[in-house]
């Protein structure tokens, strides 16, 4: 750790021993007692060494597990993972007006989300469709994900009961609940409630996830000058200090169970009070939050591809690439919001997930670097074509022009001008997207699971036609 | 000092955020035997409302505007003693406000009840994930002129349904106007359950709430 790592470590531990953190839980309160945590009211007061001790037993990277074992992955070191966007509740159309998500824009996104080679995740909510009953919202969207993907699963937060019928589905797919607690198969988002605070959904959503062997994202929003300080320093010190308390309580829950440092805080726009995520602050939040976790030994997740754009447009691009770019150049393991998300995470848009998945792929280019050895560096090369002379037909060149430089697939490039440049891109986008979609085949699941999976819902209640649209 | 140019000093105390100043001016006047109501209804309100506008033009950023409307609160408290004996002064109504339940997000709610407050309602928050039965209770019990119903989350919106059937169950519907506000929430949507008002930032939510109360 360096000095300013460290200050803001040392600042981290500060808040948790002074300040505490509260737990609208009674069984974690419980359970933090009995780890002899200082506990009052509702508050924890963890001192330096309990926590850390508790972080430490947390592991440095873990395997994660997919139906197709192709898209199996490590979660750590520099291993970078991307996963589409997540929550939103509208989809935002090319002409910018806003509607209510359904639940076949959730599959289209799946379908899209499974096409594309830059993802060995798939779902989670890909838009919280308003056509499902809240009661049952979650374990449905899952089951979508089950029949039309077999990458690793996203999940979601939620109630104890729903959480519980997510387990009892992975459960149906991969062995009962003690084969699950052998693999991690589905992974969450847990929220801390800033300043300070976890509350009874999160933490249930926690409990479940972690005494099954399932890795949680613990991760704060805080809004600096709402819900955190407005300096920078003291906005990555609180959520620092949100995150360790919520991996020490997973550690608690069950010793070495895999657990994710997330970190999503942000700036707060001073003149209305929304919540952004386009801002160099969020570059900033998620850079530091990336060199700690790093300097902790944890995977970490944060960044994305999000803006606050209220449509596809100039602001939707360079906020994206901004917060992308500085996601990878920061190795963070596991990034979601890498694609489609859009207006402050309110939203989704088929294009921008078209136009992301461009982004992504120029990223990873950038990522991959320069190779330097003697052939790239051809100094023989240089020599042989010499002072003044060219290298369009050097065989060099010839032989390499499809794979040295990057080709965009929607972008436009070169020197053919039409009379309506934007008409055209939005043009390819629009190709891509029904060329990804004609050739998606939904990859097979064995009968007998498909029905224990419809069985299973509708003897909670759900709708037989909600399952098979 | 002439009490036209003394009230636009005010003004400009509140529009300039400067406590020291408001307060001195404050009590100056009332020692020159200038009416506290006319520094309330001439100088304070009007300072707010100058505020109000240059918060709209992206002038003022909303720390300030919330600043301005507490220091305007306190200096109104401070006036109580001398205004009481008057029936022209009062608070411009009780708004009670409560994200519904299964919903933690509050930011939005608490900046609404800050500007309400900042512009001269009594504001009493329930806090968040407030289930219905609790908010009839207290609906019962402070007789609040409006309601503020939040829900950030598309899944907890149904509950500001039930809030509102809650309420007509026991009768008590007419008794209160209600405002629904949150970023899935649209006018659609409050027309729908029956909600009497809609805002979609907290100063349209003020806006709104003073149309309820006749005021604007
Ligand atoms: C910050 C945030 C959080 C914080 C909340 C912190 C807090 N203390 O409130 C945390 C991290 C805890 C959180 C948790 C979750 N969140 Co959240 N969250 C947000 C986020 C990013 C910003 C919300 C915000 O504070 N905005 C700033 C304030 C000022 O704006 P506002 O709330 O819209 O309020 C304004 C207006 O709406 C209006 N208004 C608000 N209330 C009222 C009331 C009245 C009466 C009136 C008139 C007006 C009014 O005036 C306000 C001021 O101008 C939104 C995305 C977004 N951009 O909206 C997601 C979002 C709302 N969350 C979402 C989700 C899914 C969740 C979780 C389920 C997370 C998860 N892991 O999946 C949990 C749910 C927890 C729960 N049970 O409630 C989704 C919602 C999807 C949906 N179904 O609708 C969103 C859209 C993000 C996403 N893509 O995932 N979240």
């Amino acid at each position: 750790m360096n000095d300013d790592l460290k200050k803001i470590h040392d600042a981290s531990m500060r808040i948790l021993e002074k300040s505490g953190m509260i737990f609208h839980h009674p069984g974690i309160l419980k359970l933090l007692e009995q780890k002899g945590i200082k506990v009052s009211g509702e508050t924890a007061f963890f001192t330096r060494e309990q926590v850390m001790e508790w972080v430490s037993k947390a592991p440095r990277r873990f395997r994660l597990f997919a139906r197709n074992p192709k898209y199996d992955f490590v979660l750590g070191d520099n291993h970078i993972e991307f996963a589409p966007g997540y929550g939103a509740p509208n989809i935002l159309e090319r002409d910018g007006s806003k509607r209510s998500a359904v639940l076949s824009d959730h599959v289209q996104f799946l379908k899209l989300v499974h096409q594309s080679d830059k993802f060995k995740v798939n779902g989670g909510i890909l838009v919280e469709p308003s056509d499902l009953d809240p009661q049952y919202n979650y374990p449905v969207m899952l089951y979508y994900n089950l029949t039309h993907s077999d990458k690793f699963i996203f999940g979601m937060e939620g109630k104890a009961d729903q959480v519980n019928m997510t387990m009892d589905m992975i459960g149906a797919v991969f062995g009962d609940r003690n084969e699950l607690i052998k693999q991690p198969r589905i992974m969450t988002i847990v929220n801390t409630l800033s300043p300070l605070r976890m509350d009874q959904t999160a933490l249930d959503t926690m409990l479940i996830y972690a005494s099954n062997g399932q890795p949680v994202i613990i991760t704060p929003a805080a809004m600096a000058g709402f819900t955190g300080p407005i300096t920078l320093a003291g906005l990555i010190a609180l959520s620092n200090a949100e995150t360790l308390a919520g991996i020490a309580v997973t550690q608690m829950i069950r010793k070495g169970t895999p657990v994710v440092y997330g970190c999503q805080s942000t700036a707060a726009d001073m003149r209305s009070g929304a919540y952004v995520v386009g801002n160099p602050e969020h570059v900033l939040c998620l850079s530091y939050a990336a060199k700690l976790a790093k300097a902790y030994g944890l995977p970490c997740r944060g960044g994305g591809a999000p803006s606050d754009a209220k449509q596809l447009s100039v602001q939707s691009g360079y906020e994206s690439m901004m917060i992308l770019l500085t996601s990878c150049r920061e190795n963070i393991n596991y990034i979601i919001h890498s694609a489609g998300i859009i207006d402050s995470f309110s939203a989704m848009s088929f294009d921008k997930f078209i136009v992301d998945l461009e982004i992504i792929d120029m990223v990873e280019r950038i990522g991959k670097g320069v190779r330097i050895d003697d052939e790239t560096l051809a100094v023989d090369i240089i020599r042989e074509i010499g002072p003044g002379g060219q290298y369009m037909t050097s065989e060099h060149t010839v032989k390499l022009c499809r794979q040295e430089p990057w080709n965009p697939e929607i972008g436009l490039k070169g020197m053919k001008v039409s009379k309506d440049p934007n008409s055209d891109i939005l043009d390819n986008i629009l190709k891509k997207k029904e060329k990804m979609l004609s050739a998606y085949q939904q990859p097979h699941l064995p009968q007998s699971i498909a029905s224990a999976l419809t069985d299973y819902l509708q003897s909670k209640g759900v709708d037989k036609s909600l399952l098979f649209l | 000092m002439e009490t036209e140019e003394y009230l636009n000093r005010v003004i400009d105390a509140v529009v300039r955020m400067d406590k020291k100043d408001l307060a001195d001016l404050v009590s100056k006047g009332i020692a020159q035997g200038i009416d506290p109501l006319l520094i309330v209804n001439e100088g304070l309100t009007l300072g707010l409302r100058k505020v109000g506008v240059l918060f709209a033009d992206e002038a003022i950023f909303l720390p300030e505007l919330v600043l301005a409307g507490q220091m305007v609160t306190e200096v109104m408290e401070s006036l109580k003693p001398q205004l009481s004996g008057d029936k022209n002064y009062k608070k411009k109504g009780l708004f009670l406000i409560a994200t519904v339940k299964g919903d933690v997000h509050e930011i939005g709610k608490n900046l609404v009840a800050l500007l309400l407050s900042a512009s001269g309602y009594e504001v009493v928050d329930l806090g968040k994930s407030v289930p219905a039965e609790t908010i009839l209770e207290k609906v019962n019990e402070l007789s609040p002129q409006i309601l503020g119903l939040s829900a950030l989350l598309s899944t907890t919106m149904p509950a500001q349904r039930e809030v509102i059937q809650t309420l007509e169950e026991a009768g008590v519907r007419e008794k209160v106007k209600i405002i629904v506000g949150g970023a899935p929430v649209t006018r659609d949507w409050a027309r729908e359950i029956g909600a009497d008002g809609y805002a979609e930032d907290a100063s349209t939510a003020v806006d709104d709430a003073d149309r309820l109360m006749g005021l604007s």
